[in-house]
Formats: structure tokens, sequence, C-alpha cells
């Protein structure tokens, strides 16, 4: 009965929410108004704030190329370089309510991009922003290491003035012995009251790595405990920050933040693809992990199904025991790998003719995600080893 | 369990793929200087390069032959170098009489001052002759080529380096000189104690990219994996800044010549000189693609073109491919042995492709 009568409710809620996000975004002259007019604005579930930062030096994605991208979009509107789109998803047999949102497309002075999503649900999210994100490459949508997210989290609690950042949730994934002989990959989420140190150091010593951690604001007071303001915030490994209240901080520090540690991520994956180095030499990237995940053969399986498993990803396996040797495709925009595992704990990337950014940390945020977590780095001069 | 024929065509990827890095293995540890630690000055190398036997060749007087191979170490010394890591030997330990006779002629065809070296006159003053092979074949292969010694005489050094791939703390190949001895004597005693040569090297490196020798692969799928995988996408590029439905299910027009050429210059050589062999051969690709017809991913539509049929699989690629071949090779087959000949198209040729012949 109840649902009866809430249904056009929620749904002229939502309306309303999504309305004033568009009037917010079309009178706000820039990133910081725009953020401090959406501070008072309810965000009524299942609706939810996505933010995502885009990077490509010297390059500032075009609204035209953008508008192509979203064509299937209900309503465009462009002003002073940025954009609004309200799309609805048709293929999706939702209720009204969970089909329609808005995304707003930003462009920021150092040449990023920030992606700002009034989403009705997390399939909304990757129907639309995460497929914009990539089919907007060049451009990359960074994901984030687990040392990316202490750094961000970190980085964000000190800057928060009279406020510290309380982890209430964290999902993460673990390599566990299900018997003497096997060993698999489970995936938990846990109820947390932890600093947001105190969380990586338990991730670190239970040989954890996390897909995405809520955290919560909390007001620091002189007595008695810090007091909870119901502000929470959810940051994804897959490079996005999922809120419900469009809390300042959330635009003024962490997407400058997210920016700069897109960058970072940016500027080691770039320049990697074979038909622009000299003499079209590869420029490989090494996953390092810190423990032999190799001396178990079964892992090759695990590892080529993760490294298949990416989205958009084909796949061809010529060798996979005792050595994995595999060619990848990525369908969505042309870019393709070898990948070796020719040591106990180590995994050899090697772009290709094509390699974008984008692809490439899609490749290795799958591979962090599904098999498991190394340290990424560039593999050096192999042509100089004896 | 897949089907033995599938098998065998993923066995042959494989085993071209390892032939290939067993060739780089060896040309990367000839051309190094180990003191220095750092690639040998003078040293310059070339894959399926031309040379010229003399008028006093025993087997192919003043000719052109193809090693798979030369390496110059110096402008004084050079190695003719020829892999037979898959010589098919028998379980008595026995090679076919014909297969012997193919390997005589190979070894005393290259015992001869070749010309044809990175040298003013095309010359070097001596040269060596290098026979890549797995351990496991090394001791018939020296068997054969003493005899040999006896039987006809050897002018030049033959040289044997056994090699085995090896996979304990990391994936390598290891190499070590079997039979004979290589002129530079300080190289020669660290061939002689075995070399490892890391297989990141042999598949990561510049030289590691490549992915053809001078023998064409042993089917046309190693070439169709290659195109499909890294190739073919390159041609869709710019259509694919739609998204990714764009690249589902596209026809992409590809030309011989180009397509060779554009896989010759990331996965094969390019001839730098009239000496020179480009590799993969235009037959090889050629091949690829009739295949991709064969098996309807491809149509085509003239002389030197075709039309591939793009599309998105998400199945492993090698064995959905090497399936559709053997399919079609059983179906094929089937054709023939009713009597009613494989249909050919206005626009084939008559086989012009290089001879396969055993690595």
């Amino acid at each position: 009965m109840g649902s009866l009568s809430e249904g056009p409710c929620r749904v002229s809620t939502t309306a309303r929410t999504l309305s004033d996000f568009a009037t917010i975004w079309e009178s706000a002259q820039n990133l910081e108004q725009f953020a401090w007019m959406l501070r008072n604005v309810s965000i009524p579930r299942p609706l939810a704030l996505y933010m995502c930062p885009l990077f490509q030096s010297g390059y500032v994605v075009s609204m035209p190329e953008v508008a192509d991208v979203v064509r299937k979009a209900a309503a465009v509107q462009v002003k002073e370089g940025r954009m609004l789109a309200k799309l609805e998803l048709t293929s999706h047999s939702l209720p009204p309510e969970r089909k329609t949102g808005v995304v707003v497309v930003w462009p920021q002075p150092s040449g990023s991009v920030l992606l700002i999503g009034l989403c009705p649900t997390q399939v909304w999210y990757r129907q639309v922003m995460s497929r914009l994100a990539e089919r907007s490459s060049p451009v990359a949508k960074p994901s984030l290491t687990q040392q990316a997210m202490w750094d961000l989290l970190s980085q964000l609690d000190a800057r928060l003035s009279g406020m510290r950042l309380r982890v209430r949730a964290t999902s993460s994934r673990r390599w566990i012995r299900t018997s003497s002989r096997r060993r698999g990959i489970a995936a938990r989420v846990d109820w947390e009251d932890l600093s947001v140190e105190e969380a990586f150091h338990e991730a670190a010593s239970e040989r954890k790595w996390y897909n995405s951690i809520e955290v919560e604001l909390l007001r620091k007071v002189s007595v008695g405990p810090d007091v909870p303001t119901g502000i929470t915030s959810r940051v994804h490994r897959l490079g996005f920050v999922q809120a419900y209240t469009a809390f300042p901080e959330l635009f003024s520090q962490l997407a400058p933040l997210m920016t700069s540690i897109a960058r970072e991520r940016y500027m080691s994956l770039t320049g990697r693809s074979r038909m622009t180095t000299p003499e079209h030499a590869p420029r490989p990237l090494l996953i390092k992990f810190d423990e032999p995940y190799f001396r178990d053969k079964k892992n090759n399986a695990r590892l080529i199904a993760a490294a298949s498993g990416t989205h958009g990803f084909g796949h061809a396996v010529i060798h996979a025991n005792p050595h994995v040797h595999m060619l990848l495709t990525d369908y969505t925009d042309g870019s393709s790998y070898e990948l070796f595992v020719l040591e106990e704990s180590s995994v050899l990337v090697v772009p290709q003719i094509e390699a974008s950014p984008s692809s490439l940390d899609r490749l290795l945020a799958g591979i962090a995600v599904r098999f498991a977590e190394g340290a990424v780095a560039d593999a050096g001069n192999i042509d100089g080893k004896a | 369990m897949a089907k033995p024929r599938v098998k065998a065509l993923l066995e042959g990827v494989d085993n071209y793929v390892n032939t290939v890095a067993t060739l780089v293995a060896f040309i990367h540890e000839s051309t190094w200087d180990t003191k220095r630690g750092d690639k040998l000055a003078d040293a310059r190398y070339a894959i399926g390069r031309r040379m010229t036997t003399s008028a006093a060749n025993r087997i192919s007087p003043a000719s052109t032959v193809t090693p798979d191979a030369v390496v110059q170490r110096s402008p004084a010394y050079g190695l003719v170098c020829e892999v037979k890591t898959n010589i098919a030997v028998p379980a008595d330990g026995v090679i076919p009489k014909h297969r012997r006779e193919d390997i005589r002629k190979q070894v005393l065809t290259y015992d001869d001052p070749l010309v044809g070296w990175f040298t003013r006159m095309g010359g070097v003053s001596r040269q060596d002759v290098v026979l890549i092979c797995d351990i496991n074949r090394a001791q018939v292969l020296k068997d054969l080529l003493d005899q040999l010694a006896q039987t006809d005489g050897l002018r030049s050094e033959v040289v044997i380096v056994a090699t085995v791939r090896r996979s304990q703390v990391s994936e390598s190949v290891f190499m070590m000189e079997f039979r004979g001895s290589v002129a530079d004597h300080e190289w020669d005693a660290k061939l002689r104690r075995g070399i490892t040569v890391g297989s990141d090297y042999t598949l990561a490196s510049k030289l590691g990219q490549l992915r053809f020798c001078d023998a064409p692969p042993d089917s046309p799928l190693h070439t169709m994996l290659i195109l499909w995988d890294h190739v073919f996408m390159l041609l869709l590029r710019d259509r694919m800044r739609g998204g990714p439905a764009g690249g589902l299910g596209i026809d992409i027009p590809v030309n011989v010549a180009e397509l060779t050429k554009l896989v010759q210059s990331f996965y094969g050589c390019e001839a730098k000189d009239e000496r020179d062999t480009a590799m993969p051969d235009e037959a090889w690709i050629r091949d690829a693609l009739e295949m991709f017809v064969n098996i309807g991913k491809a149509e085509k539509t003239g002389s030197d073109t075709y039309s591939i049929h793009y599309c998105a699989i998400r199945r492993e690629l090698a064995a959905y491919f090497a399936t559709r071949i053997a399919d079609w090779e059983r179906k094929d087959r089937a054709r023939v042995g009713h009597g009613h000949p494989k249909q050919t198209g206005m626009f084939d040729q008559p086989p012009d492709h290089k001879e396969r012949r055993p690595l």
C-alpha cells in the first residue's frame, strides 16, 4: 500500500532535485559557486552525486565531442564551455525515477575536466558517466591504487578544518586459502569505525585491497567524542566519488586532489603506444606483486580470467602454463597489449601499436580488482639487459 | 579436450613464437659485449638476408641463399644461423633419409664463403655456421654433422647451439655450445658453459617484438591472431571515436600490400637494402586473409583487397579461430573427397606462395 502512495511522490521529489541541479548549474558562475549553491540541495535516495576527474595534458575535451558521445541525451545545454546533459536510459525496465539523471561536464583551468553526475543508480553511472569517460578516449579517467586511495583520504583528512574523517564501511578483496592446497579471492564488505590511517594499516596487515571506502565527516569537539555529521562519501577504486550530500569539501578539496592523482596516473601511462615510440620500441609496464602468486600455476588461469574480464576486452592465449603469453584487444578504442607472466611474482604488460592511457588504466585496474593489486612501474630498458 | 587438429594449430602458434624467441635470444647473445655490458659496437645482424654463394659451392654455385639469420660480430667474423628447433625425430632417434638430405644440402650450401655481409666488399675473413636446436635434438644433429664431416668434409666450423626453455625462478632460454666452437675464445668459453637469456628480453624487448622469422608459420592462425588483435583495430581507429558500438560488426577494407607493410614495420622486418628480406611475406598475409574468408570473417573484394567483417569476439580468440579453421578444413576435405573441387573465385590467383619448409 505504501509503495502506491509513495511512488508518484518520490518521482516528483527526484524530478525536482534534478531540476534544481540544472537551475543551479545554469546560474552558477564557476565551480566554487556551483558547489556552494548545491550544498543546500537535499539529494533524496535513490539519487546520488558522482564525481570523477578526466585528464589529458594539453587537451581540453571539446563540447561538440562530448555532445557526440552523449548523443542520446534527452536535453543538452552548453554554457561558457561547460555542458549539462539530462539523460534517460531507454534499454532498462526500471521505474522512471531510476532511469533519469543529469551529468555535467566542467572543464578545469588545468586542462582536466570534472564530470559531475546526479545519478539515480550505479547502473546509470556505468551506462552514462563511465561510458562517457571511456568513449572520450584519449582522455583518461584514472583509477586509484590502494596507495592513491590512502594518499587521497589522508590529504583530505588533513585539509578539513574542524572536522575529521572516519572510515565507516569498506568493500575489499583478499586472497584466502580455502583448503590446504587451494587458494582463491574472497570479496567482503565490512562496517568499520576506524581512522583513515588505521583502515590502511589494517589492510596492509590483512593483505587485502579496497575496492571502495565509505567515509563520514565527524565534527571535532573540545570535550567528548567527535560528533557524526551524517555526511558520507564513498571513494571507489575505479576513480570516482559517490556522495549523498554535496558538502563543500567535495569540490574544494577532494576534486583537486583527485585531479592531481589523475594527472600523475595519466602521465605514467601516456606515450606507451608503439606507434609513437622511436623505432616502434615497446615501453612495457611491470606489475610487481608482494607474493609469488604464480608459483601456483592455477593462478595463471585466474590472471587470464582477470585480464580478459576487463570490460570491452577480447583476448587470445598463446601459452598458459608454465608461463603466460596472451594477446589483449580493447574493442572500445583499438588499444592492444601482450601480457606475460615470466616470473613468480610479476606480470609484464607490453603495449602494442595503439595503447591509450584510458585503456591501459582500465586493464591495470581490472587486474588489480579481479586478481591482486601490485606495484605498477616502468619495466625499464629491457634492451639494455645482459 | 580440444580436437587434435585444433590442438595442433594452437601448438603450431606456440612453437612458432618459441622458434622466433629462440632466434632472438641467440641474436641478442651473439651481438652482446659481456665486458662492456652493452651491444658490440660493430655488430650487425639481419633476419632472412639474401647471401650469394661462391662459384665453388657444392650445392648451389653462384646463387642466392637465405639463411634464417646472419650475425656479423665484427667486420672480420660472421655467423650464418639456422634454427632447427622443431626437427621431427622419430622414436628410434634416426632422422628420415629425406630430412637428413635436406639438412646435408643446407649445411653444405652455407659451408662456403658467402657474400652479402655488412662490409665494403660483402665478405668476412671467417664465417661459422650455427645450427640452433632443442637440446633433445642436439645429439641426433651432432651425429649427422659428424658423419657429414667425414663423408663430405666441412670447410667452416659448424656449431650446434642447443637450447632449452627453463621456468624455474623465471622464464628463460638456456643455450649452450654442443658441437664445434665459435671463433671468439672468450665468447666460446661462455657459450660452452651455457648462457641464460631472460624471456622478458626475447618476448618484450624491441627485438623481442619480432613475431616472424624467415620461414612462414605452420598455419595462418599465427598471422590471423596478430592481425585481429593488434592491426585491424588500428585501421578502424578513426571510426571508433563514436564508441564501442561503432566497432561491432563493421567492415574494414584492407589492401594486402599496405597491410603487409604495416605488419612488417611492427612485427617483422623491413628491407633496408636489396639483400634484406622483408618479413612477413605478402603471401603469408594473403594466406591469413584467405583463411578469414574461408571462416566467414572476410570477403574478397578484388585481387589484392579484402573486406574484413570485424566484430568484438568475447571468446578466447586463438581457440575460436583454430576451431573455425579445423571445421573449414574438414568440410573442404570432404568437398574435395566427394569430387567437388574447391570453388575458385574470379579473383583467385594461381598459388604463388612461398613454399612452406620445415623449421
